[in-house]
């Protein structure tokens, strides 16, 4: 998460790459992390943040260091970034939903030979799942983004003490629900 | 109510040290509230995924691909902009010594004209 090696001066040599090649290695990790636990899925996770660093190295000359510190802006991007990828999951999911409207389908449930890493990863998705979307999102900041509160406020438009209150509430649902489980 | 609000406020400190990797500075009594949910925050820390060497790899190769495609766009955009302007000049420096010349040629003209008729 602190590494700070360049993107090599000989393939990149402008002031903007070396600036953002030092950014993406120290955000690269939360940021997948942080979409990971959005989705849960990893191979969804490294579009998404292939996505988002891509976006963000479009509008790089927008970043404003004077309006806000890169993690508040990187980690908003990646934020855009999943809940249009849900709107789109979902619209995708209601075309064929309607085109398999007639058809009953059962799902059956894979065989529970997965490694204990798998099934409490598992675990971990369906208790998010469970909780409300602002605290999906809050979970996701604080373990994937490891973000301080303050930051966290920045990003979901909340005060600091606010998001205190519901980590700490959500921490007790995700405990409540691993219990359950 | 106090209490609880203390109990949530050495969670919150507490997760933060476990998430920074300092897990050490958590001492003191820590009560069972406590206790189980910083289980439950060092389950979920402990399924993180790292992204894999080879994506981090492969997405800085597209980004780097992708800075030297908008720095050739906006090199071509300035050149572009570079011609446009002289161009202009020269269409204007055309056109001034095109009017020199004929005014010359005017006046040359009525200047003979003038001379044969006196």
């Amino acid at each position: 998460m602190n590494t700070r090696d360049d993107i090599t001066p000989e393939a990149s040599p402008s002031p903007t790459g070396e600036v953002f090649g030092r950014l993406y290695e120290q955000y690269l990790p939360g940021v997948f992390q942080y979409v990971n636990y959005r989705v849960g899925d990893s191979a969804t996770a490294e579009d998404l943040t292939s996505d988002i660093f891509s976006k963000a190295l479009t509008n790089f000359a927008r970043y404003d260091p004077g309006k806000g510190a890169f993690s508040t802006w990187i980690f908003s991007i990646a934020r855009n970034t999943v809940i249009d990828y849900y709107r789109k999951r979902d619209r995708e999911q209601q075309l064929r939903k309607k085109e398999t409207e007639s058809k009953t389908q059962q799902f059956s449930e894979s065989p529970e030979d997965e490694v204990t890493r798998a099934d409490e990863s598992r675990k971990l998705h369906e208790c998010l799942s469970l909780l409300k979307p602002n605290e999906q999102e809050l979970i996701a900041l604080k373990f994937g983004g490891e973000m301080t509160n303050r930051e966290i406020s920045r990003i979901m438009g909340l005060s600091e003490s606010n998001v205190g209150t519901i980590l700490c509430r959500t921490m007790r649902k995700l405990r409540d629900c691993f219990l359950e489980k | 109510m106090t209490n609880n609000i203390e109990k949530d406020r050495q969670l919150l400190e507490n997760l933060d040290r476990l998430l920074a990797g300092r897990e050490k500075e958590i001492t003191g009594p820590v009560d069972d509230y406590t206790r189980t949910l910083l289980d439950v925050a060092r389950k979920i820390a402990s399924l993180r995924d790292k992204p894999s060497k080879e994506f981090g790899s492969n997405l800085k190769a597209q980004l780097i691909h992708q800075l030297a495609e908008q720095e050739k766009k906006s090199s071509n955009n300035q050149s572009f902009l570079f011609w446009e302007i002289s161009r202009r000049k020269m269409w204007q420096g055309t056109i001034a010594a095109l009017i020199v010349v004929v005014i010359t040629g005017v006046v040359l003209l009525v200047t003979l004209l003038s001379n044969r008729a006196g």
